[in-house]
């Protein structure tokens, strides 16, 4: 099966401030983003159940002007607390990329 | 009215190629971002800088006499990386240096952006503190906290600005402010000149090919702004400007200010020339009750480190249960001298596991572990490590056949002392009278003429 990461141009993710975390999850065309918003691949259910944070504190914001949809979540350490791996945050995408998606 | 972009952080470098023929079209302003809170607490804390002396000196140096000689203020925002006191003293000295060297003379405002315990504990105490998101705020905290700094708009930029101050260098202010202040000097309209900011602070992030280390031109128009990259080996075009609204943004589609919010749902963005992206429609929300974030650390203990890697399959097979034994092991050699309050004990592995068929390059481990230790004094994580270093390098377990030790070091000394350790306890809104409230500004003539 394909991964979302397959379907995207850009996937990358960065801090908001250091208590959120930002996917921007881009792809080449809008058939493509429909396609895959189509399909609920980015719900806050399962963004929440990948990075162990409360769905209703996930937002999935498409931003169609450049083919984008971009994922909110706050981070589950804050930047800097005791037990960060990424300070940036800009290594935090591997459990969206990997997402599974049906064709 | 035209404005320039340095670049993206000040330190970071630009093209001397790119800024001259930035001065070719007679900018009115320069600006430059000198901070964020994107490397993490510890420099609020610690009140040194990320940014490199030499660097942020070498910046400075080449803008300075340009921006003299052409009459154009020149504004620096977030001051010494973190924006505190001591970060904007670091900054006032580095340009005093270039002055005294260059034999230049100008007036200098200062914008002290610190606040005291007291302020946030009134604040809290009027119930005017809101959470930004997963952090709590509690007297204790504001007790425990050994910096806090207020993050500014635009506001106490125009007081420094009507100074006539040729040179602002401001404590922590938002990225937006050095670039929107001089635009509501002039009567532009707020959600063009934020809008036209928010894309400025980045250098040339909104061009391509894409560079924070590189010089960026606004102009302001009635009703529209445009960018174009100084540097004529880089274009912004429409998708590259667009895109950079999304960038470290948690909802591209607003900006939030402290005093008010520019909606950008309705922005169009037109090519004018082959480099050139004007913008329209962003339109202005003003706040119902204007704010300010603070941002506050405390001392969370001081860190010891030691990294290895592991090549046994063995071992690595069995990482997770060393791991529980390690951590059992330090707490039983320091049982009825530390608690959990004393000390933390952070361990992790780096890496997939292999099967261990994969033939590895003779400069390569399989796998790499961090040992992390953040006691209450240097001494306790001194131990703590000491401890946990040496019981993971000689751990026992049946069938082990690498019973030399465990862990390949890649260093003599094994240990890194970190010294202190400082985390966030503060990153919130504070609901306030007025916009300038936590503002000092102070004036200086710099240099002797």
């Amino acid at each position: 099966m394909k991964k979302l990461i397959d379907y995207t141009k850009t996937l990358r993710s960065k801090n908001a401030g250091p208590l959120w975390l930002t996917v921007d999850v881009c792809f080449e065309d809008q058939a493509t983003m429909d396609f895959i918003l189509a399909r609920s691949i980015l719900t806050p259910e399962k963004i929440a159940a990948c990075y162990g944070v409360p769905a209703e504190q996930v937002r999935i914001i498409p931003y169609p002007i450049v083919n984008a949809v971009k994922v909110t979540l706050p981070r589950p350490c804050p930047s800097g607390g005791l037990g960060d791996m990424d300070i940036y945050g800009c290594q935090q995408q591997l459990l969206i990329a990997n997402l599974p998606v049906e064709e | 009215m035209k404005l320039i972009a340095l670049n993206g952080l000040l330190g970071y470098g630009y093209s001397e190629v790119s800024l001259k023929a930035a001065f070719e079209t007679k900018p009115d302003y320069i600006g430059v971002d000198g901070g964020s809170s994107d490397p993490g607490p510890y420099y609020l804390g610690s009140g040194e800088s990320f940014t490199n002396r030499a660097a942020v000196k070498r910046d400075l140096a080449l803008v300075l006499p340009l921006a003299l000689e052409a009459g154009a203020p020149l504004i620096v925002g977030t001051a010494g990386g973190s924006g505190s006191r001591e970060h904007l003293h670091w900054l006032r000295d580095i340009v005093r240096e270039i002055a005294e060297e260059s034999s230049l003379s100008f007036d200098m405002a200062l914008i002290y952006t610190d606040v005291s315990q007291d302020y946030v504990n009134q604040k809290l105490a009027e119930g005017k503190i809101l959470p930004m998101g997963p952090l709590e705020l509690t007297p204790e905290d504001v007790a425990q906290s050994n910096r806090i700094v207020s993050q500014i708009g635009a506001e106490p930029f125009l007081e420094a600005l009507r100074s006539g101050a040729q040179v602002i260098l401001a404590g922590r202010a938002c990225d937006t402010a050095i670039y929107a202040s001089p635009c509501l000097l002039h009567g532009y309209d707020p959600a063009l000149s934020f809008h036209m900011a928010k894309i400025m602070e980045c250098g040339a992030m909104c061009a391509t090919p894409v560079a924070a280390a590189d010089v960026m031109q606004a102009e302001m128009g009635d009703g529209w702004f445009s960018l174009t990259p100084a540097n004529p080996a880089r274009k912004c075009l429409v998708s590259s400007v667009a895109a950079h609204s999304m960038y470290e943004q948690a909802d591209p589609r607003y900006l939030v200010e402290p005093d008010g919010t520019v909606d950008l749902t309705g922005c169009q963005f037109e090519q004018v020339d082959e480099r050139t992206v004007k913008v329209t429609g962003s339109r202005w929300i003003p706040a119902k009750e204007p704010t300010l974030k603070l941002e506050g650390t405390k001392l969370a203990g001081y860190r010891t480190v030691s990294i290895a890697g592991i090549n046994d399959p063995q071992t690595i097979a069995r990482v997770d249960t060393l791991f529980a034994g390690v951590q059992n092991f330090v707490k039983e050699n320091t049982a009825g001298r530390y608690t959990d309050a004393d000390y933390s004990l952070c361990l992790r592995k780096y890496g997939t596991p292999t099967t261990g068929d994969e033939p590895l390059a003779p400069n390569q481990c399989a796998m790499g572990i961090i040992l992390d230790a953040v006691g209450k004094t240097q001494a306790i994580a001194d131990e703590i490590m000491a401890l946990a270093r040496a019981r993971m390098l000689h751990f026992d377990y049946p069938g082990r056949k690498s019973t030399a030790g465990n862990l390949a070091f890649p260093y003599s000394p094994s240990d890194l002392h970190m010294g202190p350790v400082y985390t966030f306890s503060i990153y919130h809104l504070a609901r306030v009278d007025s916009l300038t409230e936590t503002a000092k500004l102070v004036t200086e003539r710099v240099g002797n003429k």
